[in-house]
This record gives C-alpha cells, sequence and structure tokens, in this order.
C-alpha cells in the first residue's frame, strides 16, 4: 500500500512540475484574462444582467480540469522517456494507472475546492453589488442546486480522468489506429454532458430571460436521479479504466 | 542454473528484425557483456527481458519465469534512453525509489551517492548528463535483486564520470553476488567488470564465450570486435 500512495504522489508531482514550467508570458496572458471575466461578471452582476443561478453553469466545466490534464500526465512518461522506470515497476499496470488516477482526482478536487471559493466570493461581491437581484433566498437555492452540480461534477470526473488516459495509452499502443474511434467517443461524451447540463437544465422553458432564472429542470433534480447519474457514470469509468488498462498492460509497447 | 534462457526469439519493427530467432542462455552469478554495434538488437534484448516488448515468436526465461511485472521485482533495468524524473530532487529520487522498487537498500543509495559525489538538494532537472547518469545507476545498483540490466550505462558521459561509475559497478559486484548484463560501447573500459561477452549482429549471436577463454584464443575484445563488425 506504501508504494501505491509513493505512486499517486509521483502523480502530483509530475502534474505540479508541469504548472510550474508555465511560461511567464503564459502567465500575463492568464491574469489578464481571469482579470477581464471578473471585470465583465462584476459588471453584469451590479446592472442585474446575471443573477446567483448563472455561476453554477461553470461547475460543470469543471470536469475539463480533468480531462486535458489527465491525457497529458500519462503521455508525460514518454515524452519525459521515464516510461522504461514506469512500465518496469513491478507492480500490475491497472495499478499504476489507478495511482494516476486517484492523484490527478486529487489534483482535480483541490480545483473544485477553489472554485467553490470564488463562488463564494462572487455570492458576497453580489450581495454587496446588486442586493435586489443577490438575495439570502436566491443564494440559498442557488447553493443548493451547486451542492447537486458539484456532485454530480465530482462523479462524472473519474469519467473523464479514465477517458484521458484511455487516450493517452491507446496513442502509445499497438492500437493507435483505433484512436479516431476514441477522439468521436470522447467528443459524443463531452457534447453529451454539456447539451444535457447546460441546454436542459440551464434553459429557462418559460421563454423568459434565460439566465437570471432558475430552470425548473434544474430545481428538481431529485435523489434518485443524482444516484443513477453517479451509479452511471462510476460503471463507465469503470468500464474505460478496464480498457485502458488492457492496453496498457497487452498492447503497449516502450 | 540459468539466470536468463531465449529460445529462438524474434522480434521485427516493421520489415527491421531486431532479434532474429535469437538463442542464448546466461548463468546466474556472473557479469555478461553484450557487445555490437548500433541497431545490433541489444537495447530491444533487454527489453524483451523486463517485458517492455513482447517477441513476436520463441520463448524467453527470467528467473524461471516469463517476464512479468513479478519478475521485475528481482530486476534492476537501466535503459539507454531514460532519462529521471526532473522535478525530483536526488534526495526525493532516492526516497521514492525506496518506496517504489522492493529490496531498495537506502543505506547503500546513500554510500554510493557521497563516493560518487551527487548533491542531494539539486534537483534532477539541472543536472548534467553524466551526473544524471550517475544518480540513475545508484538506483540500480541499491537494489539488492537478483538480475540487474544496463543497457549502455556509459552512453554519453565524460570519462571521469566513466570511471566512477565503473568504480561503482567493481564496489557492487564485489558486495554481492548478483547476475549482471551490461551493453556497452565502451569496450576497452569495461572489459575488466565482464566474466563472459556475448556479441550480437542483426539480432542474432555471432560469437560468445568467457572473457579469458576468447582473450587467449583471439586476443583483446577490442580486437575481436573490430574483426567481427568491421
Amino acid at each position: 500500500m506504501n508504494e501505491f500512495w509513493a505512486l499517486v504522489g509521483n502523480t502530483r508531482q509530475l502534474k505540479k512540475s508541469n504548472g510550474l514550467r508555465t511560461a511567464s508570458w503564459w502567465k500575463i496572458y492568464i491574469a489578464f484574462f481571469c482579470l477581464l471575466a471578473m471585470g465583465s461578471l462584476c459588471f453584469s452582476i451590479y446592472h442585474g444582467t446575471i443573477g446567483p443561478m448563472v455561476l453554477l453553469i461553470f461547475i460543470p466545466f469543471l470536469i475539463f480540469a480533468a480531462f486535458g490534464p489527465s491525457i497529458g500526465l500519462v503521455g508525460r512518461e514518454w515524452s519525459g522517456q521515464t516510461v522504461s522506470w514506469w512500465l518496469t515497476l513491478p507492480y500490475p499496470r491497472a495499478e499504476l494507472l489507478f495511482a494516476k488516477l486517484v492523484g490527478m482526482f486529487i489534483h482535480w478536487l483541490k480545483i473544485a475546492a477553489g472554485s467553490v471559493v470564488v463562488l463564494a466570493v462572487f455570492a458576497a461581491v453580489g450581495m454587496l453589488l446588486n442586493p435586489v437581484v443577490w438575495t439570502t433566498g436566491a443564494l440559498g437555492i442557488a447553493a443548493a442546486v451547486a451542492v447537486k452540480l458539484y456532485i454530480l461534477t465530482i462523479a462524472a470526473t473519474p469519467l473523464a480522468i479514465t477517458m484521458g488516459m484511455l487516450i493517452s495509452v491507446t496513442r502509445h499502443s499497438r492500437l493507435r489506429p483505433l484512436m479516431p474511434i476514441i477522439m468521436i467517443m470522447a467528443i459524443w461524451l463531452a457534447t453529451s454532458a454539456i447539451n444535457y447540463v447546460v441546454i436542459s437544465l440551464f434553459h429557462n422553458t418559460a421563454g423568459d430571460v434565460a439566465f437570471p432564472y432558475v430552470s425548473p429542470a434544474l430545481s428538481s433534480i431529485n435523489p434518485l436521479f443524482m444516484i443513477t447519474s453517479i451509479v452511471a457514470g462510476l460503471f463507465l469509468s469503470a468500464i474505460i479504466f478496464g480498457a485502458a488498462s488492457y492496453i496498457l498492460a497487452e498492447q503497449t509497447e516502450a | 542454473m540459468m539466470a536468463i534462457n531465449l529460445e529462438n526469439v524474434t522480434k521485427a519493427y516493421g520489415s527491421q528484425r531486431a532479434l532474429d530467432s535469437l538463442t542464448l542462455g546466461l548463468f546466474e552469478g556472473q557479469v555478461t557483456g553484450i557487445l555490437g554495434p548500433n541497431g545490433a538488437g541489444k537495447s530491444t534484448l533487454f527489453k524483451a527481458i523486463v517485458g517492455l516488448v513482447r517477441p513476436d515468436a520463441g520463448r524467453i526465461t527470467v528467473l524461471d519465469s516469463r517476464p512479468s511485472w513479478k519478475t521485475n521485482g528481482q530486476i534492476a533495468y537501466l535503459s539507454d534512453q531514460c532519462r529521471w524524473y526532473g522535478s525530483h530532487t536526488v534526495q526525493h529520487s532516492i526516497d521514492y525509489a525506496a518506496a517504489v522498487f522492493p529490496h531498495f537498500d537506502q543505506k547503500r543509495a546513500e554510500q554510493l551517492l557521497a563516493s560518487m559525489g551527487l548533491n542531494r538538494d539539486v534537483t534532477v532537472g539541472t543536472l548534467s548528463k553524466g551526473h544524471e547518469a550517475r544518480l540513475k545507476l545508484i538506483i540500480c545498483l541499491a537494489r539488492d535483486v537478483r538480475l540487474m540490466l544496463l543497457d549502455e550505462p556509459f552512453s554519453g558521459i565524460d570519462l571521469v564520470s566513466r570511471e566512477k561509475i565503473i568504480q561503482g559497478l567493481i564496489e557492487s559486484f564485489a558486495e554481492r553476488k548478483q547476475t549482471i548484463i551490461i551493453s556497452t560501447h565502451e569496450i576497452r573500459e569495461a572489459e575488466s567488470l565482464f566474466d563472459q561477452v556475448v556479441f550480437i549482429d542483426q539480432g542474432q549471436v555471432v560469437l560468445s564465450g568467457e572473457v579469458e577463454a576468447l582473450r587467449q584464443e583471439k586476443g583483446s575484445l577490442e580486437s575481436i570486435y573490430r574483426g567481427l563488425f568491421q
């Protein structure tokens, strides 16, 4: 068990080192973009264009903070020329991959926790700039929906991570010709999720201004729907993880 | 007792045969040099032993088992083109190796660090090629395993680093009875290490035998190499 957590720790270290390598000019662009986005949001909050529910639309998109990096995390063993160490470790390749999954998931949880802080800051800003729209009652409803969305997003994140791993592992295997099919599958999954969350849940069926109001579908997410979604997400993740492990163990050479 | 046995092992990359019906047996407790020109199949042979490549045909037995992650618990393998994790410090590398490699002797690693002159606080990504090679070798030598595979451990390394590494190898061999297989182009410097040598070309064994017997019969290993491959 000790070696498993060492592998998880190494995954997190690799992830961190990648972040540190980001060029300073790129960091300036990111900071500028963040300031611009925050300024636009504050402006919209002040003018009453957006309400508390709007911010929640960003929560499902947190999945992409797991999907992209998980492709790089496995691929980095090849690009960093460490793959011969990694694949000759005396542990089943499923365990090597699972350690990466856990490491990536812990990293993603930190990002999700950061997003909660950002939402809380915007809630405070909203109450300050536009107390008519950003009432305690509206924020209470938004918080209840946010909890459900976070739970669904957390449940869907292993799916995004395993999908990223599958893409990366397949790319370095004898099954590379299957890459277009796997990419189409990933795009289909992503667009389905976005379509479901953004259009179904956030669309205002009453035909009024879409964003400041709660869609009936969004407020009526019931426990059964939640449990079904979580179980389905984890089931799919297990299947994809099994496929990635099989490809790494049986179809990959270094 | 055989440490490694290959029977008619073939491995091709496209139309290029890296191993061509290779048959080879290496005894336990000996230091074997695998010598041959570039593209002879040396690295593919090492990779097949640790399961990084699968033969298209033939049979490989390593320590009485088929190559797998289980046998890798008893093998320390240093690839010719590998790098260590650039974000680690030297100390973190040793700690990580101690956590993930069974039979890792941390005390031995500390001794080797001192004798090879590596600063434990330096980040691997900032090390010179020679210093990184020393670190990779320390990680292999500190493992108390039955089989050690070193693929080009001196490649691209300056003379001083090479001498340090060879000294480290000699000390390691003196202390432990391991089966060690080294592929190298630095024949003159490394030949004192070998008990036996195997010359490989185009995926096949062209000559093999005890070093002393070959020396008496055909001269130095370097002259035999020139005779075979020039």
